[in-house]
């Protein structure tokens, strides 16, 4: 075994240190309480431990803590990325833990929203706070070390100040992190004095040459293509940073660190895959097919993290290009595609209000009927969409509800799944018990809607989603579906 | 070429929180002249200094903001230096 020493450790809770069985979607499972199973079960199936090396560093680990783990490598600082369950002899001799969450105390959607429904604590929070209570951190933190908390979920550290203070925690950092943490780890490291709280203006993000590319692999292969968005959705703060397009030669180098790694699929990352190379928000095949190939060569399985809507509307509409980048794609065993799609409002006023650009390059006004073409093209290309629906949205009114109400409706043909994403109002987050606020009935009726939408369509999915799982995890994720759907007929939810 | 222009705060720890909010908001539309701004919380508890920062977070401030507590000094150059109590 070896006896290396790392100056600084990354790591995070179990629900992010996994690969979720090769499968992200089940990640899904982590941001809520266990349903009808133990908890031990629940994670089993979630969140698998992943491989680690002779010292506790992890095969895959979480994108994020992998771009700083090669931005202090970069520094030559010694850094690395170590699984949870290893923390206790590194610690021992690290100055610094670093530590990145997409949702530290379960107050973003969906967590927030599986809550508030079930009254209960999902498990993301409760590993998180689990972790944090580990003797091996608290022994470390009484003998000096240093703690650096960011990530997506940084945020939530301002509402919930009390363990800001019981953990020690030294400093939170809001926003991308390339050009700033660097110096803040070479000060933790001199024992210099840290900011309590870094927030990354948007002045201050990085250039795209100056985001490091990941040295070690990341969980199911994701490679970034793009950072930020040209949209300007008002409820999204990834669309207030500019949009950024890595070089396909940077991409090819990051796909060679997850092939070489062993990885077997890589997924594709950005707010909208079908904006890569594009001029402004109209598709351009060239650049797409190129990055598709690219990705081919390396991996049988290409997946996609988001696209939008109106997107694929253009794409295949001008160009054919949804129908010509499944066929790149989907081959062999790999009979479908999965992608995360904001659908969030049925209504065109209200998306002409929060979301204008959204449609674009159509107009707001006719997003309803983008939404059903959009959904009839990828069912037609076995693109399978897992789209959101906005619940709780400033300026939202009843109108609004039963208009996205009917767009549900209407999208039952379409092979997908559809979430509700309840937001806890920010002012709401300031009383302790903010879970305990509950949706309005038009909010209820859409959320029963959905998961009507979701039961119809879920067993037809998991033939294909779970066909090269483990029986385990196959039976298990079957009896809940089995378990739910009984339970949503005996409550007359669906 | 990106700007570099540095704006200093000192926030100092007063009673009436409320009055303290208020004083913050009237802040925000300035805020973006800046590319950084440090802020230099006195006499606030490190759990109280985020919940008096909170409101210049959900903002959309563009500058890059960094909060010490009352602790720091630095001798940076800054173009404009406030007192808020």
């Amino acid at each position: 075994m070896s006896s290396e020493r790392f100056d600084v450790i990354l790591s995070v809770d179990r629900t992010l240190m996994t690969n979720h069985h090769g499968k992200e979607f089940l990640g899904f499972m982590t941001t809520g309480p266990p349903i009808m199973i133990p908890e031990m079960v629940w994670m089993a199936v979630a969140a698998p431990k992943v491989k680690v090396d002779g010292v506790g560093r992890p095969v895959e680990a979480p994108y994020g803590l992998r771009k700083v783990e090669a931005a202090l490598l970069d520094a030559g600082i010694k850094a690395t990325v170590i699984d949870p369950d290893y923390l206790g002899k590194h610690l021992k001799n690290a100055k610094v833990l670093g530590i990145g969450h997409h949702d530290y105390f379960a107050l973003g959607p969906p967590s927030s929203e599986w809550w508030v429904l079930t009254g209960r604590e999902p498990v993301n929070s409760r590993y998180f706070k689990r972790f944090m209570e580990k003797p091996e951190i608290r022994a470390a933190k009484n003998n000096g070390l240093r703690i650096i908390v960011g990530g997506p979920a940084a945020w939530q550290w301002l509402w919930m100040p009390e363990y800001f203070e019981k953990w020690g925690i030294d400093t939170v950092v809001e926003g991308e992190a390339e050009r700033v943490i660097v110096s803040l780890v070479k000060n933790a490291l001199d024992g210099k004095p840290l900011p309590q709280y870094v927030y990354v203006g948007i002045n201050d993000v990085p250039q795209i040459e100056e985001i490091p590319l990941i040295k070690n692999a990341s969980v199911n292969g994701l490679v970034e293509i793009m950072r930020g968005c040209p949209r300007g959705c008002r409820f999204c703060s990834v669309t207030l940073r500019p949009l950024r397009h890595y070089p396909l030669e940077a991409i090819e180098r990051e796909l060679q660190v997850n092939k070489n790694a062993g990885l077997d699929r890589c997924l594709l990352h950005s707010e909208d895959i079908l904006l890569y190379g594009a001029y402004g928000i109209k598709p351009r095949p060239e650049p797409l097919i190129k990055l598709h190939e690219l990705a081919r060569s390396y991996f049988k399985i290409v997946g996609w993290s988001h696209v939008s809507l109106s997107a694929v509307k253009y794409a295949q509409e001008n160009y054919s290009l949804i129908s010509r980048l499944s066929e790149i794609i989907l081959r062999d065993e790999n009979d479908f595609i999965g992608v995360e799609v904001g659908i969030e409002t049925g209504s065109p006023e209200l998306a002409e209000k929060i979301m204008p650009a959204k449609a674009a390059p159509y107009p707001a006004r006719f997003w309803p009927e983008i939404v059903k073409e959009s959904f009839s093209i990828m069912h037609d290309s076995r693109i399978v969409p897992a789209a959101t629906i906005i619940l709780g949205i400033p300026g939202e009114t009843s109108r609004d509800l039963v208009k996205t109400l009917e767009l549900i409706d209407e999208l039952k043909p379409f092979r997908s799944l559809i979430v509700p994403m309840y937001f806890v109002p920010m002012g709401v987050l300031k009383n302790k018990e903010w879970y305990k606020a509950k949706p309005s009935e038009e909010q209820l009726e859409i959320m029963k809607a959905c998961l009507k939408h979701d039961i119809y369509w879920i067993k037809d999915l998991a033939k294909w989603y779970l066909k090269d799982m483990n029986p385990f995890v196959k039976y298990s994720l079957k009896a809940v579906i089995s378990l739910v759907e009984k339970v949503a007929k005996i409550f007359n939810l669906i | 070429m990106r700007s570099n222009r540095k704006l200093h705060i000192t926030i100092i720890k007063k009673d009436n929180p409320d009055d303290l909010n208020s004083k913050l908001e009237e802040l925000i539309p300035m805020l973006s002249k800046y590319n950084h701004i440090v802020i230099n919380m006195q006499g606030f508890k490190c759990g109280e200094l985020l919940e008096t920062i909170r409101p210049l977070t959900t903002r959309n401030v563009s500058a890059t903001l960094i909060v010490h507590d009352g602790k720091y000094e630095d001798s940076d150059n800054y173009e404009e230096k406030l007192i808020i109590d």
